[in-house]
């Protein structure tokens, strides 16, 4: 991908001018990684072309307090907040490694144009690496102009999110450039898609204490994610990616917002429950919510807590797919993916501070979920603590 | 899990969601009514029951509500009674005075006058005039006179009786302002003779030519201004408005003089007058006969058609009756001591109205001073009644006049009674008269409450408020209403009238009852009925608006003034009186602000009605968004927690797409 010097707007890996203004690309390309200082980080304007799959980029080493700021970053990093910068809508996948993420995005580069709606950017891979790293960028555009905003959709790699976040617990501070940069990358979000194996939650919603022990884990593990993200929302909304990749935020800040959490956060949230095919037998699958909190109560908590609009659902990208070898068949059917897009869109679009929207459920799911916990006692809050 | 568990779900939440709504809806309708209920309970009202309210107003009102201002405007529109009858008995002198002054000075003189007065007794009497077979004869008759006058006029050049008798007949003649020329120079020689004379019997003969010459000049000058309005060639000269009023004005004095010169005839001359007691009684007037009690009864009429009429331009001030204001001898003092006189008499009904008017009319009232003519024709009413008891008053056009005033004033009943008297007397009226006098006696005898005398037979169809009435109140169901009251038919006036007047005076079938309600206190039950009448179809929307907004303006004007008295003695019943008009909203708005008492009041009054129009507002908007809301809530509801990934799998389902 190059970023235009002239407006900023992403443009694919070889053109020669902006799609947006015309202005000449050539003059940009190829400039060397941005410096090592975050003020030059945060202007840069050239990145390299998105490297194919099996090449990702490397995450960010963690570092230390003192040699942070000369830490180089990742280019994905930087066209997130150029992005973020130019008001574009950021969705962020998040998950835990193997939840499926990538089959996610992938699945909607193909599907999306597929609708003829959106065209994306860069194409769908055939093969999908098991273990990537670092932030993948794919943009959706409306195909016709005035039909819609464009999207980045930011796939933030399992592994890399795990290893950054782990650093909480092993580290006094979340100062290190590494972690900051994937913290920032993520408070850009307008909205959030949390993608977890719906089959994990099977287990254990049904099974022993020890597998309910992991999943409780890995929600503690997400209302923490999601803690530092809303400190780094606020950050970032005082300082800008710039001020706050060089401020950073401490685990002070940390245990504060936990213990007074304020207001919710207002971007969507959409909690994918992955891989749902796995589930075949237990179908119809008709009712996510209930099946989300029955298998991760805390997690059920941690985003009724935080979120002010959410949405469970089960996904499948594709649907049947059984290959090791990272090879997928698109002609596999898929379930949920596209109205998982589609959702968030309308969410995006719904206007603050109109009743109606409101009233839809579009702002504020406390709404619908109260008439829901007035008849049906599997989501009441009680439950869910106990689980 | 359970098969279709979301759809299970999906329907709980639904029948949840409005059956709430639908408790909600029920709650808010009857917290609504409630509030009403309530409200309406806590409201003071006025329902003839003896309640703290009705005891401060001292409620019911006997004499409320009386005639309002729009139905006095509606009377005065519809049955004329600001038009008097005139008797207009002016009479030609036909036989030479004895008065030395006013005889011929010669014997040839007295010769030609003879002559001429043979040509003016041979005519018939002025009240057969309309009867006049051959009207082109009698008109050359009545020009031979004038011209025989002429005639004797050479050989006596300044003669009164010649003057005057020209003056009458050009006034027969309808030479209105010829006569008025003639009746002037007779005027000036009279009053010349009577200032050359010395008082006592000697100059009776001398007030009696007077006096029948300004009656004479008086009605000439009100033919001149009636000409001038209706473009008469007798009204020539008089170009606008204010030259007809002074004709008129002119004609009013000359009445008014007339009277004082029989009152000097009387005072100076009483043997001369052996037959009646005082110069106020009915009696005949030599040597024409001309009645007492017409130049009284002329001069009501004359003041009851001469609205904006002042004897004097002062304005009146505060007056002392005891002693009498002294005598100046100009208008002023003839007018304050002319009402003097009259607020000493005791003559029912009209003293109890001259007094009220007579206080206005020296507190400064603007109204008061308006209607002069009013106080006058009262003073006047006051001066005959007085003198003569109503049962033995026989002259149909005082009658009539007398009656005519009382309707003016809204006092029907006592003006019913009086025109009925004038019909008892009324058979040598002329028929234009006499059919006058029947429709003003009907007239009167309805808006009085009671049925007209017989006479027109009624017309077969009722009118429309007739007919309305008789919807609303059907006389075989025999009604009662709150107060015992039971709404009465008046008898229809018949054919009559015209079928709108008829139509007009069958409104106050309508008022008649709401009176009755509200002189029982019934002030609820007159709004309820009220509402009800105003429902119907065809009924006088406007005129029954405009008669409630007068008739609540009074009782609210009244209220205060009532709670103005109880304010230092009994603050507690003023406020009540005064919360009362100001929070009904039948009162106009007016009298409702006057209520509060100005910004600090108008707030007040806010601050205490604010939260009931919030609360069913509240009540409204909750009513009407509880079926909004739980259909938008079962619907975001589907929304946010049906899945997507279902859906997809059910309908690759039913087109046989395998599973895997």
């Amino acid at each position: 991908m190059i970023t235009c010097p002239q407006c900023g707007t992403l443009n694919s890996a070889g053109t020669e001018v902006c799609q947006h203004c015309g202005a000449a690309l050539g003059l940009a390309r190829p400039a060397p990684m941005p410096g090592p200082s975050v003020a030059a980080a945060t202007r840069a304007v050239v990145v390299p072309p998105l490297p194919p799959r099996s090449a990702p980029s490397p995450a960010p080493e963690p570092a230390g307090e003192a040699d942070g700021e000369d830490e180089a970053l990742d280019p994905n990093h930087l066209e997130t907040f150029t992005a973020y910068g130019e008001s574009r809508r950021i969705v962020t996948v998040i998950g835990f490694g193997a939840s499926g993420k990538t089959f996610l995005i992938n699945r909607l580069r193909e599907a999306l144009p597929r609708a003829g709606r959106w065209t994306t950017h860069p194409r769908k891979q055939e093969t999908i690496e098991i273990t990537p790293e670092g932030l993948w960028l794919t943009e959706a555009n409306p195909a016709r102009r005035g039909t819609g905003s464009p999207y980045v959709l930011v796939d933030c790699s399992g592994e890399s999110f795990q290893r950054a976040f782990d650093e909480q617990s092993t580290r006094a501070s979340l100062s290190g450039i590494g972690v900051r940069s994937y913290l920032t990358a993520l408070a850009c979000a307008s909205a959030y898609v949390f993608v977890i194996e719906a089959e994990h939650l099977a287990r254990a919603a049904g099974g022993t204490a020890a597998e309910r022990a992991k999943v409780a884990a890995l929600s503690e593990s997400f209302y923490d994610i999601i803690d530092a993200i809303r400190i780094a929302k606020a950050g970032l909304a005082r300082l800008g990616p710039k001020g706050f990749l060089a401020e950073g935020i401490s685990k002070d800040e940390l245990r504060k917002i936990r213990a007074l959490p304020g207001t919710k956060m207002s971007e969507p949230l959409f909690v994918a429950l992955s891989q749902a095919d796995r589930l075949e037998t237990l179908e119809p699958l008709d009712d996510p919510l209930s099946f989300g909190l029955a298998g991760a109560p805390v997690l059920g908590s941690a985003i009724e807590n935080r979120f002010a609009r959410y949405r469970f659902d089960f996904i499948s990208s594709f649907f049947g797919h059984e290959g090791l070898d990272g090879r997928v068949d698109y002609g596999l059917p898929h379930y949920g993916v596209v109205e998982m897009f589609d959702w968030l869109d309308r969410q995006l679009d719904a206007r603050r501070g109109v009743w109606s929207a409101r009233l839809a459920g579009d702002l504020d799911t406390s709404w619908p979920l109260w008439l829901r916990r007035r008849v049906d006692a599997a989501v009441s809050p009680a439950r869910g603590a106990q689980g | 899990m359970s098969d279709d568990r979301f759809a299970k779900v999906q329907a709980r939440a639904a029948t949840y969601a409005w059956t709430v709504a639908l408790i909600v809806m029920a709650l808010s309708a009857a917290g609504f009514f409630g509030l009403r209920a309530f409200l309406s309970g806590r409201a003071l009202r006025l329902d003839g029951n003896p309640s703290p309210l009705a005891t401060s107003l001292a409620w019911p009102w006997s004499d409320f509500p009386g005639t309002t201002p729009t139905e006095r405007g509606r009377i005065e529109r519809e049955f004329r009674i600001k038009e008097p009858v005139l008797a207009a008995r002016v009479l030609p002198w036909s036989e030479i005075p004895e008065a030395p002054a006013l005889r011929p000075p010669s014997g040839e003189a007295r010769t030609a006058l003879e002559t001429a007065l043979a040509e003016v007794r041979s005519l018939p009497d002025p009240a057969e005039d309309g009867a006049a077979e051959d009207p082109d004869a009698l008109e050359q008759r009545i020009d031979r006179g004038i011209d025989a006058l002429g005639l004797a006029r050479r050989s006596q050049p300044d003669s009164w009786l010649i003057d005057y008798d020209r003056g009458v007949l050009y006034l027969r003649r309808g030479n209105a302002r010829a006569a008025v020329r003639e009746l002037e120079s007779a005027r000036k020689r009279v009053d010349r003779a009577i200032r050359a004379a010395s008082g006592g019997c000697g100059r009776t003969t001398l007030y009696e030519a007077s006096l029948h010459t300004r009656y004479a000049l008086g009605h000439a000058q009100l033919r001149v201004a009636a000409a001038a309005g209706e473009g008469d060639p007798a009204g020539a000269g008089i170009k606008d408005a204010a030259g007809a009023a002074g004709a008129r004005d002119a004609a009013i004095k000359a009445l008014s003089w007339a009277l004082v010169d029989l009152y000097n005839a009387t005072d100076e001359c009483p043997a001369a007058f052996p037959q009646v007691a005082g110069a106020l009684q009915v009696f005949p007037l030599a040597p024409t006969g001309l009645s007492s009690g017409a130049l009284a009864s002329d001069l009501i009429g004359g003041y009851l058609a001469s609205p904006g009429f002042h004897r004097s331009e002062d304005r009146p001030t505060a007056i002392s009756c005891n002693p009498f204001p002294k005598s100046s001898r100009d208008e002023k003092s003839y007018r304050d001591r002319g009402f003097c006189r009259s607020l000493t008499r005791s003559a029912a009904p009209f003293d109890r109205l001259f007094r009220d008017r007579f206080d206005r009319f020296y507190r400064g009232d603007a109204k008061a001073w308006d209607e002069e003519n009013l106080l006058w024709a009262l003073s006047n009413a006051i001066d005959w009644t007085a003198e003569n008891p109503t049962a033995s008053l026989d002259d149909p056009y005082l009658l009539y006049n007398l009656g005519a005033l009382l309707a003016q004033l809204g006092e029907f009943q006592q003006a019913a009674s009086f025109l009925r008297q004038a019909q008892e007397n009324a058979a040598a009226l002329p028929p234009a008269d006499g059919d006058r006098l029947d429709r003003l006696a009907a007239a009167c005898a309805v808006l009085a409450g009671s049925s007209p005398r017989g006479g027109a037979p009624a017309r077969g169809e009722p009118s429309l408020p007739r007919a309305l009435f008789r919807k609303l109140y059907p006389p075989e169901r025999e009604i009662e209403l709150p107060g015992g009251v039971r709404p009465v038919e008046f008898k229809p006036v018949g054919a009559g009238f015209t079928p709108t007047a008829e139509s007009a005076l069958d409104d106050w079938l309508f008022l008649h009852l709401w009176r009755s309600l509200l002189r029982k206190g019934e002030l609820s039950a007159f709004e309820q009925e009220y509402a009800r009448a105003l429902s119907l179809k065809g009924i006088s929307r406007d005129f029954f608006v405009a008669w409630r907004a007068d008739m609540m303006a009074a009782l609210g004007g009244r209220a205060l003034a009532r709670a103005a008295l109880l304010a230092s003695a009994e603050p507690q019943k003023a406020r009540a009186i005064r919360r009362f008009v100001s929070d009904d909203r039948a009162f106009p708005s007016g009298v409702r602000h006057l209520a509060r008492g100005g910004l600090l009041g108008e707030i007040g009054w806010f601050l205490r009605t604010v939260w009931s129009w919030g609360l069913e507002l509240a009540l409204v908007l909750t009513f009407l968004a509880a079926p909004l809301f739980a259909r938008s809530l079962v619907a975001a509801h589907r929304r946010a927690f049906e899945s997507a990934y279902a859906a997809g799998r059910s309908r690759d389902a039913r087109r046989g797409r395998p599973a895997r």
